[in-house]
């Protein structure tokens, strides 16, 4: 591909393609992006997706209600409980089941402690990313704490199928919230730890700032949601507008900011690091005591219908719509995931920007590719 | 005392240019003739060395094998053939430049042969070595502060003039540079058109 | 290092002459061996390190386990050990479309560059058996700066060559990367260097750290010419960190952009070549670093004695220990920082490490050079001389 100067036709500049992924350090698995370079200026970028397909919606066909859920932790390794949550969310509208108040809080806890350790794990690459390799340590770190609380309330670390259709699979163990107070008294000054690794730091600094820039109105075309959202200035939360669970009795701000870089996506995130730890010690004030769950028989039979449901899960809003046709299978299950849509506008921002940018733009989505590709 | 360079030394390094040189003319491709070029000069400073005169090698290398021939590796990997593997060569009279090149070549035979060379070395040029104390560092008269005193001294305007002619060229070569408008920009974050 | 080599000889067997070539044979050996070992020793403690910084333990399990349970900074002593065997040990793989010659050239140039620059550092001297101090080096040459930054440029020759004979477009860029950020961070580090050279009024590293153990206007501690040439010797270290390719101006092997850059394509023990030159040049700029702004092997007020008599026999050359143990310290805690600044930044960007290196470094190297101009000027005028 020739590219040719209209002041002077004899000076072209030769330009190439860059295979950069499925198989590549930094692209969050298997995504690929097909660049068109010139030198180590991105002229285009075609993002391709797909090379994680397990046609998770297909699987769900053919499962009982019950035997989906599961499936939907595979959706997104990084925070399996969302996943679950509005799967498990779609179905309890369709059967018209509400779970008991002790099941809706310990979902709320569980979705916080989540996004948590979603975002640890997503400020550990992000650093990564921009070559920085201690914060990396730090998040995993922290990360690992919570997973120990997952761990003793249902067992699992990574995919933890915890959640069930009128309720939740076990109750909580005895000392949770004493542990999970002790956790976050622990744990909340770190996040000041992060932040000096990298806020003030001028080379950070400058890799962020003004890179990847993000308009509000680019972001609501393409369906952008979540913290990358905010971080372009407007204050929308699907806690907030559609609230779910126990959300409205719960008091939390939602961070905005308006520069719409990769530094404020990062900010954004930090913030609500700090917003899920408020969220969880009210929580922990206010967990009912009672049933934490409303037993369904093991092979239920939806009612026909459809609904689309969707929450706020730590990458934004994930939703899940559901048809039945009055068989104990769905007959179709679509999850709309807030990463296609980021890797999607992605593309348009890498334009113009070097190499190392692409790196820092998109870990700073935090996309995350099970979930793209389903 | 006289210098005596080591002959194998210095038939090893003559070895060097000369196949390098050769290697510059008849390798097929571009990036491996730079290659060898870089080799000759390098063997050159080596010759210098061996000669005694450390800041002329010191500088041949960083000057020449260093930056210059990097610009030139640069400038050829910009080229259109980079990636050719095999070039053929553009030469289309054989015969008449081998005739040429071994005019030169007996000139230069011809001048080296039969003119006299100062045998002794300059004291004020060249470091005091001996092989029992290695370089005297109170003693010394380093051959670099002599070098520094005669560009300084009697040289002064040549040596100016050559910083005036070099400071010209660069402004010369921006200038054509900047000749063409459609320069792309500087790589920033900026905001595309709307979808 | 032939006459301490030759003096050595005689001592030890009574008068005998070694031949001409026995000191180079013998330099060559010691700087070799000295390569590896140190690079061994500081690959694992730059592992130890950055378990400590990232509250890890870095490595644990090779080794005995006596010493692992003892503290953590005794475990593990046999990770490099074993990483380097198993580098030995792979296989050579050279991909089918390369281009032989300059894949098989490359690591072997920037060894060649390693090994060569060892040849003027300075790290010990001597007065055993002399009439004057002797310095300790393969040869300390009165151009010595100049040979270290000439000899430099050869390491972006070869990354450069690696990085095309790859036929990779990652190792091109990284190629290309490493050139232009070396030239580039080469002119404010020669401009930084030049202020030790005017103070010393020398280009010999020997030179250099005899003149900062004399002081400068009569003061002991003010010839480090760290204290002088403090900007000097800011610009030097960052810019060392940039020729080294260390983090964060690690760009021509950017993991995360370029998945290892110009070494994408290398295992084995070509791999290992440039991976043993990363580590020993890292160690050199810090020995420059050392024998140019802190003093070499000296420390202010301390002349160690020629030998030291322990009553039962007498240590000769103690002073050349004494002053290779000074120099190594300091060299030591010149890379701890080095380590530091790795495991803490992230890493620049390619333009803005341009802006960096053209627009704020090089006027800094240029204010340095002036400062330093005028404190030897005064020194010339009210102290007499060069303080050399």
């Amino acid at each position: 591909m020739m590219r040719q100067f209209p002041a002077n036709p004899d000076l072209t500049v030769e330009e190439f393609e860059l295979n950069m992924g499925p198989q590549h350090p930094s692209t969050h698995g298997v995504l690929r992006l097909v660049l068109t370079m010139d030198g180590e200026r991105v002229v285009r970028c075609k993002p391709v997706v797909g090379y994680l397909h397990r046609s998770i919606e297909k699987m769900a066909e053919n499962r009982t209600y019950t035997q989906v859920i599961p499936v939907t932790d595979r959706l997104d390794y990084c925070t399996s409980m969302t996943s679950n949550y509005v799967y498990v969310m779609a179905v309890e509208d369709l059967a018209d089941i509400t779970a008991p108040p002790r099941a809706q809080y310990i979902r709320v806890i569980m979705s916080e402690l989540n996004r948590i350790a979603s975002h640890l794990l997503w400020y550990g690459t992000f650093a990564l990313e921009v070559g920085a390799t201690t914060p990396f340590i730090y998040g995993f770190r922290d990360r690992e704490k919570v997973l120990d609380l997952f761990e003793s309330t249902c067992g699992a670390r990574l995919l933890y199928n915890y959640l069930r259709i009128g309720g939740v699979s076990r109750d909580l163990p005895e000392d949770f919230s004493e542990r999970m107070l002790a956790f976050l008294d622990e744990w909340e000054p770190l996040i000041r730890e992060y932040e000096d690794l990298l806020d003030e730091n001028p080379i950070f600094y400058n890799r962020t700032r003004k890179v990847g820039f993000l308009s509000p109105e680019k972001a609501l075309a393409y369906g952008v949601s979540g913290p990358n959202l905010r971080a372009s200035g407007m204050a929308r939360d699907v806690r907030r507008e559609h609230p779910y669970a126990v959300y409205p009795e719960l008091e939390f701000d939602i961070p905005v900011r308006t520069e719409g870089d990769v530094f404020a996506r990062y900010r954004i995130r930090m913030e609500e690091l700090r917003q899920s730890a408020r969220i969880l010690r009210q929580c922990a004030e206010k967990l009912p005591k009672g049933p934490y769950l409303e037993p369904q028989p093991l092979r239920m039979v939806l009612p026909e219908g459809e609904t689309y449901v969707h929450l706020e899960s730590p990458r934004g809003d994930i939703g899940c719509y559901l048809v039945s046709q009055g068989k104990d299978k769905p007959y179709r299950c679509k999850f709309r995931t807030p990463s296609f849509c980021h890797i999607e506008v992605f593309q348009h921002l890498v334009r113009d920007c070097l190499i190392p940018d692409i790196m820092a733009i998109c870990a700073s989505f935090d996309v995350v590719l099970p979930e793209t590709d389903r | 005392m006289i210098y005596d360079p080591n002959p194998v030394a210095f038939w090893l390094l003559a070895a060097m240019v000369a196949g390098c040189a050769l290697a510059v003319v008849r390798a097929r491709k571009l990036f491996h003739a730079g290659l060898a070029l870089v080799g000759t000069l390098f063997a050159v400073a080596g010759l210098y060395g061996l000669l005694q005169v450390w800041f002329l090698a010191a500088v041949q290398v960083l000057v020449y094998a260093g930056a210059i021939a990097i610009m030139l590796l640069f400038a050829i990997m910009l080229t259109h053939h980079m990636m050719t593997p095999d070039l053929k060569s553009l030469t289309t009279q054989p015969w008449t430049a081998a005739a040429l090149c071994l005019m030169l070549l007996a000139i230069l035979l011809g001048a080296t042969l039969t003119s006299t060379w100062q045998t002794a070395p300059d004291t004020t040029l060249s470091p005091t070595w001996t092989p029992k104390s290695g370089f005297q560092v109170a003693e010394a008269v380093p051959s670099i502060k002599a070098l520094g005193f005669r560009l300084l001294d009697p040289f002064t305007l040549p040596f100016e003039m050559v910083s005036v002619l070099i400071l010209v060229s660069m402004i010369g070569a921006l200038v054509v540079a900047r000749k063409n408008p459609a320069l792309p920009k500087a790589p920033e974050g900026r905001e595309e058109e709307a979808p | 290092m032939e006459p301490i080599f030759e003096q050595f000889i005689r001592d030890l067997t009574g008068g005998f002459q070694v031949p001409f070539w026995a000191p180079m044979l013998v330099s060559l050996g010691l700087v070799l061996a000295f390569i590896a070992l140190n690079a061994m020793f500081m690959i694992w403690l730059e592992r130890k390190i950055c378990g400590r910084i990232q509250r890890r333990m870095g490595p644990m399990l090779t080794g005995p386990k006596a010493w692992a349970r003892f503290s953590m900074w005794t475990g593990g002593w046999f990770q490099t050990p074993c990483d380097s065997v198993k580098l030995l040990l792979k296989e050579d793989i050279i991909p089918a479309q390369v281009d032989r010659f300059g894949f098989m050239l490359a690591p072997v140039l920037v060894f060649m560059a390693a090994l060569a620059v060892y040849v003027p550092l300075p790290i010990s001297s001597t007065s055993h058996a002399q009439p004057g101090p002797i310095v300790v080096a393969v040869a300390d040459l009165d151009i010595g700066l100049l040979y270290v930054v000439a000899i430099t440029t050869l390491t972006i020759l070869a990354i450069l060559t690696a990085g095309w004979a790859s036929n990779n477009k990652y190792s091109l860029l990284g190629g290309m990367r490493a050139g232009v950020q070396i030239l580039s961070y080469e002119i404010p580090m020669l401009f930084a260097l030049m202020g030790p050279m005017v103070l010393a009024g020398s280009l010999s590293l020997g030179d250099l750290v005899l003149v900062q153990h004399a002081g400068l206007f009569g003061v002991p501690l003010l010839g480090w010419f760290l204290v002088p040439s403090f900007l000097g010797a800011v610009v030097y270290l960052i810019c060392a960190v940039a020729e080294t390719n260390r983090p964060p101006f690690d760009m021509p092997e950017a993991e995360q952009e370029l998945v290892a850059g110009f070494s994408t394509e290398y295992t084995a023990m070509r791999f290992a070549m440039f991976y043993l030159a990363e580590f020993s040049n890292t160690f050199v700029v810090c020995m420059i670093f050392t024998a140019v702004f802190l003093g070499g092997w000296t420390l202010p007020g301390f002349t160690p004695p020629s030998s030291v008599n322990l009553g039962f026999f007498s240590l000769p050359y103690f002073d050349l220990l004494a002053g290779m143990a000074i120099f190594f310290a300091k060299a030591y805690a010149v890379v701890l920082l080095l380590m530091w600044i790795r495991w803490t930044f992230p890493r620049l960007r390619p333009d803005h490490l341009m802006t960096f290196g053209w627009k704020f470094l090089l006027p800094l190297s240029f204010v340095n050079l002036l400062i330093c101009i005028v404190l030897a000027a005064i020194q010339q005028i009210y102290f007499g001389g060069n303080p050399g």
